[in-house]
């Protein structure tokens, strides 16, 4: 009984234990990078850098920075806007909060560090979140490397997305399946009308519109 | 005259200030072909689209589309459609977002529309009429109730019994066969191991018995008529699974169970007797994709749909029993030269397409398509299948189940955004045993289509 009781205190005292902020560190930048912490202005970022939350990190063009956010790696592509909402870690569970104004990143979560991974990337249109995966998120689209992301539109309409497969927002409702995004991308689209309308159809030999036989059995 | 000048400023100031968002074009298309076995030969169409998109409020918009077409083809029973217009799309539709804890989302359409049934094989057309839709995160739900009969016969594919026929053939009559569309649709996506499923009950109801000179048959009448008949009704429940299998590898396959009545004159009876329809379509396939290998595609899919054995004519041809040939109620086009409607078929299609320069930066030169098909034909009963040309000895009493196979091969190529285009050609190599003694074993054609935005 004794030992019911310390093993409940145990998991209680681990359960809610304090979670504490932390920052994100530039690791590699390549070209214009800059940094716009709250209340202050924009400077040039380096290696090294701390990124507190609420940051904001921008990149130019043909420019690169890669983010630790200590329990995962974030590549931020070029000519992109994005920043740092939270970044919390306990003994059990780390949470990143990310918001991607305009751009392109790449995320890798690691999930072999024994803690839950609550990861969310949100941009104005949707809402990517894992627990442990590589994935390329543009705020429109989303490319699974590994594990399984939740892509979601902001109402909280959503699907999975697994290794290999890119989803593309095309509705309010649900994003794109899979192989909607892979039928685009393999089939080259004759008719240019944006709005779908159909281009005209001959008739093969078919389609009847002639007389018709008629055999008494 | 001032005071008429001021008015109209008034009106196109206040017009366009209630406009948040304004977007129109237009677009030219051509396709051009020739055929060994239509008559005439070579066929054209052509059409000129010009749309018109609008933001009326935060949640409501207006697509409108109308179309000039000008085509050479007289198959309308000597009504020259030759030149004539339609409106594509006429739709005031808004969509409200619930956001937070428990989502929702209403939808709808109200005016001319693209509708489908959740195979887009039993219907795809426009449709007149409303739709509403509630979707919540877990599934939504969709209702469409609809008319088809304000549809101008080029652009209808709806011909499902002999007056559907006749209204073709008939040159007083302008519009497309007149039939009120219901349908109720359940989407679940992701519903179970990353699976989209969808369930429907579709309706289509003749309405020509409600109207005036109608020209219908009645049940009892023993003389038997080879170019009238009665209404057709028919109801269609629908299942449909899609989803990936692992990678980029998904599949696909649906069920569909068509009730409903049919006029048939029942040889044992001598008269017209209205008999239920119960039939069965089937269809579903496999595709893969490597993008990596120059966008690779090849899919295998197939479709069943049954027959009736005891039909005696491709239309309300029941002679005995239940009418057991699944009846959709728009036309699909599945070949290039011989597309048969899906109807007593039996039919499989094994596809592979590249792009030979996806791996170019070249936009402009990556985009270039290829595609070969292999379609083989059967006919699941040695009723009527709907082919009225060269495989008329089908119809006549043939036995053959197999109908022959059709390779058809296409370029498919997108110089600029704003042009697209492609160049097609397919033979269909028939069953010689299946053909009219008249006919050759081997008809062929191809088309070339155009697409220009303006």
């Amino acid at each position: 009984m004794r030992k019911i009781v310390l093993v409940s205190i145990i998991l209680l005292v681990v359960a809610l234990a304090p979670a504490f902020s932390q920052n994100a560190t530039i690791t590699q930048i390549t070209g214009k990078v800059q940094l716009l912490a709250p209340g202050g202005s924009w400077v040039d970022a380096k290696v090294g850098a701390v990124v507190s939350p609420l940051t904001v990190v921008a990149t130019g063009f043909n420019s690169t920075a890669v983010l630790n956010l200590g329990t995962s790696q974030l590549q931020v592509k070029q000519l992109t806007r994005m920043r740092v909402i939270e970044l919390l870690r306990n003994q059990s569970s780390a949470t990143t909060a990310l918001f991607l104004t305009v751009g392109a990143v790449h995320a890798n979560v690691d999930n072999n560090l024994g803690i839950t991974q609550k990861y969310s990337i949100q941009s104005p249109v949707s809402t990517a979140a894992v627990r442990g995966t590589i994935f390329d998120f543009d705020g429109y689209s989303c490319t699974v490397d590994r594990g399984i992301v939740h892509f979601s539109t902001p109402a909280g309409f959503g699907r999975e997305i697994t290794v290999g497969q890119t989803s593309v927002l095309t509705s309010p409702y649900v994003p794109g399946s899979a192989e909607e995004f892979e039928q685009a991308q393999s089939q080259t689209k004759v008719n240019t009308n944006p709005t779908g309308g159909g281009t005209t159809n001959l008739p093969g030999i078919g389609i009847t519109t002639g007389s018709v036989t008629v055999t008494i059995k | 005259m001032r005071k008429h000048g001021l008015l109209l400023l008034v009106v196109a100031t206040v017009t366009c200030g209630t406009l948040s968002a304004l977007d129109f074009g237009g677009t030219i298309d051509n396709t051009s072909g020739y055929f060994t076995s239509s008559s005439p030969n070579y066929n054209q169409a052509n059409k000129l689209a010009l749309w018109f998109n609008t933001q009326l409020g935060p949640h409501v918009f207006f697509d409108a589309q109308v179309s000039g077409y000008y085509q050479n083809q007289t198959t309308y029973g000597g009504t020259s459609f030759g030149l004539y217009a339609d409106l594509d799309r006429l739709d005031l539709r808004g969509q409200i977002a619930e956001e937070g804890a428990n989502p929702n989302l209403l939808s709808f359409d109200f005016g001319r529309f693209a509708a489908n049934d959740p195979t887009g094989l039993i219907y795809d057309q426009g449709l007149d009429g409303l739709r509403i839709g509630l979707a919540n995160p877990y599934f939504s739900v969709t209702t469409t109730l609809g008319y088809t009969g304000l549809t101008i016969k080029p652009s209808s594919s709806i011909i499902m019994s002999l007056a559907d026929l006749n209204g073709i053939t008939t040159q007083a009559q302008y519009f497309g066969s007149p039939r009120a569309i219901g349908m109720l649709s359940i989407d679940m996506p992701g519903l179970l191991l990353r699976q989209d499923v969808a369930l429907a009950a579709m309706a289509e109801v003749d309405v020509r018995p409600f109207m005036a000179n109608n020209n219908l048959l009645s049940p009892g009448t023993t003389v038997r008529s080879p170019t009238e008949g009665g209404s057709l009704d028919s109801q269609y429940f629908i299942a449909k699974v899609s989803g990936p299998i692992v990678g980029s590898l998904f599949w696909n396959g649906a069920f569909a169970v068509q009730t409903g009545q049919m006029l048939s004159y029942i040889v044992a009876d001598g008269q017209y007797e209205y008999k239920p329809i119960l039939a069965y379509l089937a269809t579903g396939g496999f595709h893969l994709y490597a993008p990596q290998l120059l966008k690779l595609a090849v899919g295998l899919d197939a479709t069943y749909a049954s027959g009736d054995r005891d039909f005696a004519t491709f239309y309300e041809g029941n002679t005995a029993g239940n009418a057991t040939a699944f009846i959709p109620i728009t036309q699909k086009t599945v070949a290039a030269v011989f597309s048969p409607q899906i109807d007593n078929i039996l039919t499989g299609s094994l596809s592979v397409s590249f792009k030979p320069l996806s791996g170019l930066k070249n936009p402009n030169l990556s985009n270039l398509q290829f595609e070969v098909k292999g379609i083989p034909f059967l006919r699941p009963t040695t009723g009527p299948i709907s082919a009225t040309s060269f495989l008329t000895a089908i119809n006549g009493g043939n036995t053959q189940y197999y109908l022959g196979t059709e390779v058809d091969g296409s370029i498919k190529y997108r110089p600029f955004s704003d042009l697209g285009l492609s160049i097609t050609g397919g033979a269909f190599i028939a069953n010689p045993a299946a053909l009219a003694s008249s006919a050759g074993a081997l008809q062929w054609g191809g088309k070339v289509e155009a697409s220009l935005s303006l």
